[in-house]
């Protein structure tokens, strides 16, 4: 039992050095020193308040994507569809703050972070009510509304919501009663949307482990016949849960762009939808330790900038090492077994050793 | 007339990397295994057709690279999911993340950029360009177009008229059946696997060397995706397939068509997203189907089953 | 004595088991030898060891005499090894003649030659008689059919050594005997066959010899002619059970618990329930008897409530419950036992503790305004488990990681934990050990004793006949018929369950045949 639960922190982490080892490799194919690069990285993360108040500000956006992931994840559904449905978010939550005025902030700002869930939540309806009603592979259409969300984006803010300032591809800045307080000001600002994501992570790992409804939900991921059989409606918690994934998806759009850009760029996002994949699979949908991943991949998100203009490598390394992070997760059973092999080896060795 | 003609066309050249992989696809999907993988070995295949017309100068070896590279991606694939059981979208989805920055990456670092440079291309057939009326259309399609709608009857002469096709039939719906008939049921699921990478990436490398004369960061742009949707709409038969790229190029070659002509007051951008929600209609109206493998997705590993 | 095979010492280890430990076995050339044993005995992996489906830990194997080291299914049927499976080996998209040659079709790898797999196959189904094309798929045939297209893709193969896994679990009476004409033929040409059996009339109907296997070991071997069913559970067994003999008090009252009025459910075109009627008394167990897909399934799951019929309607108590929901009805008390536990009834990922209050989450005891009562819920198993005599080693256990007899239990459990007045049960025995057998029939017993009524559908005619007070018989979909349980025979049950009414078995000959085959055409 002890030696499971070993093995089940050992494999994540044995996943993360290999991802990062392998990319190191292509690094240095390419003719520059991985060693460098990974320093500039971490320097870049972790290695001042500044790099740690911009790794906590991408940490946000990808903590609520595992999120969002990892809800759906709990009823059996593989959601891909985050960044579509975060793009949308952030066009709900921008519309909402530039064109309502005269609100307070206590008002708008909330007004305008639920506009963002409820167009992530909306953006989230056709594949889920296809899927719950015509059986459409809800992978395949999320993938296909990922593209065409891109593109209506794109569409939207260069054509009809375009800003005045024709040099931006974007929109006009919100109104200043829309924008998330400022936690740490300075030449990096932590914005207070870091707070709404610790308050969503603890009410959704209560939601999941104490709640009745949690309970249910639960069991349906886990096996929707005997739910089913148990009187359990499968279908709402599924239709629920896809909707929450939606709504987090949403939030993220909607933190972006009153915590972060106070507008909305056509491509504010790096693939922030993405980044939760792996971290949700390897939390295995736990909110809680989600966080942990997510604020190494903000990491990697903010390390990567700092790395890119310091050795001259691109940022592109992280989708690879992301890359080869799922490749990994898929490729768990592998690596039970190799860590399995090496435990029997060490063993051996000990016993050898003892005598 | 001329409109027509040239919309065919244009249709046919979009169809073939959807119909090439697709055709890949319906193997892998027949023998059980899903593979979402087939957007990233088609990214694989045109970078790496791209790499090897650019350094060999002849485009007919970068068509071998793409097609060999694909493979080995879909090798691995294979190694995770056939050999020990991984989770098959997981891995086919990290498979395309890798492989989209990977491409990215080497691009970037070489370039500066995110587009190669030109590189020799094979766009043309142009000894057919003497036949008479047709011959200047069909010059106008690349070889490996040709070589797409060849590789139809040959599918479906396999899966239909030879003991393979009867085997992938019989993996794709029960394993265990056909190793209790004394078959190896993963070395069926590794070629069809393999099938399905070499013809992605054939698809691929059409992209870089066919259809354009360079790589360009994600230039497959969900294409590997349609052929997914294309193998269910086309109920996991060639001929099905053929009719379902045929619909999904001509959305496209529509699209374009609009584009250029500003026929209508909307953004490109919009129109461009046309063929995706023609997809998007096809899956919901044609996805349930006993067609389906009915081990799809479903992994087989060696000696663990029944105890 | 010539030995067609000869198993020695073979030991094969699986993850926390020894599923066969120094196991022998011998096969004599033209014999039929019976291998019995309880679930989990250790058969299954022997054969699948016998047929290179697994690899033995140590042992040898000899066929004819000679010794063997195949290590694959081709190898087993080089040497002439056939197996029959219980889940059917048959693609069901594929055709009849796909299916047979299917590993060794003629032609070469790039051209079936189709015309030549069929003038190989035809006899064989001459000699079985089957009177249907080469062509038709495998799904649009009867379980009967499909098991003789089994048989013939191990002819076909030229095997002279046949091993049949649980052959008859899905046959009926009649086509239980007619597999027995078939086995005599097949023994008669000089086939060795070994039957994998838990049903132990059939093994002493079929076989000249029986080996008994109990946790992996071998126990021992006797002669048919020289034992009886007695000496055979008490090998099996190791100890006394006695199964079939129970102490059911008094009769059955007036008062109707459970009725299901006109009922009918309909897939597409096809119905697959078709005018149902049946009541449930108080203090009465109605058994339900039909072959193995007749629509007891959609019966069950009709009157839990998961599918709605096309018609009719369900009474529980006087209520109406046909619209009502599977929580509402557990509610009003009644309870469930599904047929497949691990899909309907456990949720294997979930811990004891949180499958006793699967469906009843919602209960007073177990929710605290929304919130679980961990507390309660935790002291709650624990008295279940030992009420119960659930064996584990503690009840945040996994239930998936439990076994079968002990998954049934944590399901009866939890349903009768609710103090139900009526249980619903579907195959409440399949799979499931002969202690938890035992134990489970009591509690039904118990239930109905005490009042309380019980709908208990099975494929065992055994378990009906001494546990039933009526029994119902089902044929596609329609009703045959009931009979007392104290009429009830095994033949009067197996001529009802292929579609031959009641009245008719009285009247002896000449048979109306499958009245209740027509409506399939409507």
């Amino acid at each position: 039992m002890k030696k499971n639960r070993f093995a089940a922190v050992l494999s994540p982490i044995c996943m993360l050095l290999f991802s990062f080892l392998l990319a190191g490799l292509l690094i240095l194919a390419l003719g520059k020193s991985p060693l460098v690069a990974y320093g500039a990285l971490f320097q870049g993360a972790f290695g001042s308040s500044t790099a740690w108040i911009n790794t906590i500000n991408k940490a946000v956006p990808i903590c609520l994507a595992a999120f969002a992931v990892g809800i759906c994840s709990k009823v059996g559904v593989f959601n891909i569809g985050v960044e579509g449905q975060l793009l949308f978010g952030a066009l709900g939550s921008a519309l909402a703050g530039i064109y309502i005025t005269g609100l307070p902030a206590f008002l708008h700002i909330p007004l305008c972070i639920s506009a963002g869930m409820l167009s992530g939540a909306l953006w989230a309806l056709i594949p889920t009510v296809l899927y719950i009603k015509r059986d459409a592979n809800i992978i395949v259409s999320n993938i296909l509304f990922n593209l065409v969300a891109k593109l209506v984006l794109i569409a939207l803010v260069l054509g009809p919501f375009r800003g005045d300032n024709a040099m931006v591809p974007g929109t006009n800045r919100i109104q200043e009663t829309a924008a998330l307080p400022i936690l740490v000001g300075g030449s990096a600002k932590l914005s207070s949307a870091v707070l709404l994501m610790l308050g969503v992570a603890i009410l959704l790992y209560i939601y999941l482990n104490h709640t009745t409804n949690g309970f249910e939900l639960r069991a349906v991921g886990l096996n929707h016949h005997a739910a089913s059989y148990a009187g359990i409606p499968s279908k709402k918690y599924v239709f629920f849960a896809l909707l929450a994934g939606g709504m987090l998806a949403g939030m993220i759009g909607a933190m972006e762009v009153q915590g972060t850009y106070l507008m909305l760029y056509n491509d504010f996002s790096p693939g922030y939808g993405f980044d939760g994949i792996p971290i949700a699979l390897l939390a295995q949908g736990n909110p809680l330790v989600s966080i942990v991943g997510g604020l190494l991949f903000g990491g990697l998100r903010s390390g990567s900038q700092f790395m890119q203009i310091a050795v001259g490598v691109d940022k592109e390394i992280i989708t690879v090492i992301q890359g080869l992070l799922v490749i990994c997760i898929a490729a768990e059973p592998i690596f039970r077994r190799g860590i399995n092999l090496a435990g029997r080896w060490l063993d051996r060795r000990i016993v050898a050793w003892k005598q | 007339m001329e409109t027509m003609m040239l919309l065919i066309v244009v249709a046919i050249r979009l169809a073939t990397p959807i119909l090439i992989t697709a055709t890949g696809a319906m193997f892998s999907e027949r023998s059980g295994v899903i593979n979402l993988g087939t957007e990233g070995m088609m990214l694989m295949g045109s970078f790496a057709a791209m790499m090897a017309s650019l350094y060999s100068g002849s485009a007919w070896v970068g068509v071998l690279a793409g097609m060999t590279s694909a493979m080995l991606v879909a090798l691995l694939h294979g190694v995770i999911c056939i050999e020990f059981g991984g989770n098959q979208i997981v891995s086919s989805l990290g498979i395309n993340m890798f492989l989209l920055g990977f491409t990215s990456f080497v691009i970037k670092s070489m370039y500066g950029t995110s587009i190669s440079v030109q590189i020799p291309s094979i766009q043309r057939v142009p000894f057919l360009e003497g036949l008479p009326f047709v011959g200047k259309y069909l010059a106008q399609l690349p070889p490996l177009t040709y070589i797409a709608f060849l590789i139809v009857p040959i599918a479906y002469y396999i899966m239909n008229r030879t003991p393979i096709g009867i085997r992938i039939k019989a993996v794709g719906d029960d394993p265990v059946t056909l190793e209790t008939a004394g078959v190896n049921p993963w070395r069926y699921r590794y070629v069809c696997l393999m099938i399905c990478g070499i013809l992605s990436g054939l698809g691929g490398a059409y992209m870089s060397l066919g259809q354009m004369n360079r790589f360009v960061t994600n230039m497959i742009a969900g294409r590997g995706y349609m052929a997914i949707v294309a193998v269910k709409m086309g109920k996991w038969q060639p001929v099905g397939i053929l009719l379902t790229a045929m619909l999904f190029g001509f959305s496209d070659a529509i699209q374009l068509q609009l584009q250029v002509s500003q026929a209508l007051p909307i953004a490109p951008e919009l129109i461009q997203a046309i063929p995706y929600l023609v997809g998007l209609i096809i899956l919901a109206a044609f996805m349930r189907s006993s067609a389906a493998p009915l081990a799809l997705g479903k992994a087989y590993v060696k000696n663990k089953h029944k105890t | 004595m010539e030995y067609a095979l000869r198993m020695c010492a073979i030991t094969k280890h699986f993850p926390r088991v020894i599923a066969n430990d120094k196991v022998d076995l011998t096969l004599r050339k033209g014999e039929i030898l019976a291998l019995v044993g309880e679930n989990g005995a250790g058969k299954s992996t022997l054969m699948n060891i016998l047929y290179g489906l697994h690899t033995p830990d140590s042992g040898e194997i000899y066929i004819h005499g000679k010794k063997m080291n195949y290590q694959t299914t081709l190898g087993a049927i080089e040497q002439g090894v056939g197996m029959v499976h219980q889940h059917f080996m048959l693609i069901p998209r594929l055709s009849i003649v796909e299916n047979v040659v299917l590993g060794n079709e003629p032609g070469s790898a790039l051209r079936f030659h189709r015309a030549r797999a069929k003038k190989e196959v035809s006899p064989f189904l001459e000699q079985f008689k089957l009177e249907v094309s080469l062509d038709t798929p495998v799904q649009d045939l009867s379980m009967g059919m499909q098991q003789k297209v089994e048989i013939i893709k191990v002819l076909y193969r030229k095997a002279n050594i046949l091993i049949l896994d649980e052959p008859t679990a899905v046959l009926t009476p009649q086509e239980i005997d007619e597999l027995g004409v078939i086995l005599a033929s097949l023994k008669k040409q000089g086939m060795s066959i070994i039957i994998i059996t838990h049903k132990l009339q059939e093994v002493i109907d079929f076989s000249d010899r029986i080996t008994v296997m109990r946790r992996g070991v071998h126990i021992g071997t006797v002669e048919t002619a020289g034992t009886d069913v007695n000496e055979i559970v008490g090998m099996m067994v190791g100890r006394n059970v006695n199964l079939g003999q129970y102490d059911i008090k008094g009769v059955p009252d007036k008062d109707v618990l459970l009725s299901v009025k006109d009922l009918s459910y309909r897939a597409g075109e096809r119905f697959i329930l078709k005018d149902i009627n049946l009541e449930v008394h108080k203090g009465e167990i109605l058994g339900i008897a039909g072959i193995d897909g007749s629509g007891q399934d959609e019966l069950t799951e009709i009157i839990n409530g998961t599918i709605k019929p096309t018609q009719g309607e369900i009474l529980f108590a006087d209520n109406n419950v046909t619209h009502r929901n599977p929580l509402q009805r557990r509610r009003s008390g009644m309870g469930f036992i599904p047929q497949d536990r691990l899909k309907h009834g456990l949720v294997s990922d979930f811990s004891i503790e949180e499958n006793l209050t699967l469906g009843f989450e919602r209960k007073r005891e177990y929710n605290r305004k929304g919130f679980i009562n961990k507390k309660n819920r935790k002291a709650l198993a624990k008295a279940a488990i030992a009420r119960f005599d659930i064996r584990t080693t503690g009840e945040e256990v996994l239930a998936g990681t439990l076994s079968g007899g002990n998954q049934q239990k944590v399901i009866v459990a939890r349903e009768m934990g609710a103090r139900p007045r009526i249980i619903v049960a579907n195959q409440p025995t399949r799979g499931v050990d002969i202690g938890a057998i035992a134990f489970i029939h009591q509690t039904l017993i118990g239930l109905r004793n005490e009042g309380g009524g019980v709908l208990l559908a099975s494929l065992e005619l055994d378990e009906l006949m001494s546990l039933s007070d009526r029994i119902a018989v089902m044929y596609k979909g329609r009703l045959m018929g009931t009979l007392a349980g104290r009429d009830a025979t095994r033949e009067k049950l197996g001529y009802m369950m292929v579609g031959r009414m009641n009245d008719n078995v009285h009247n002896g000959e000449n048979l109306q045949t499958e009245k209740g085959a027509r409506h399939e055409k409507e």
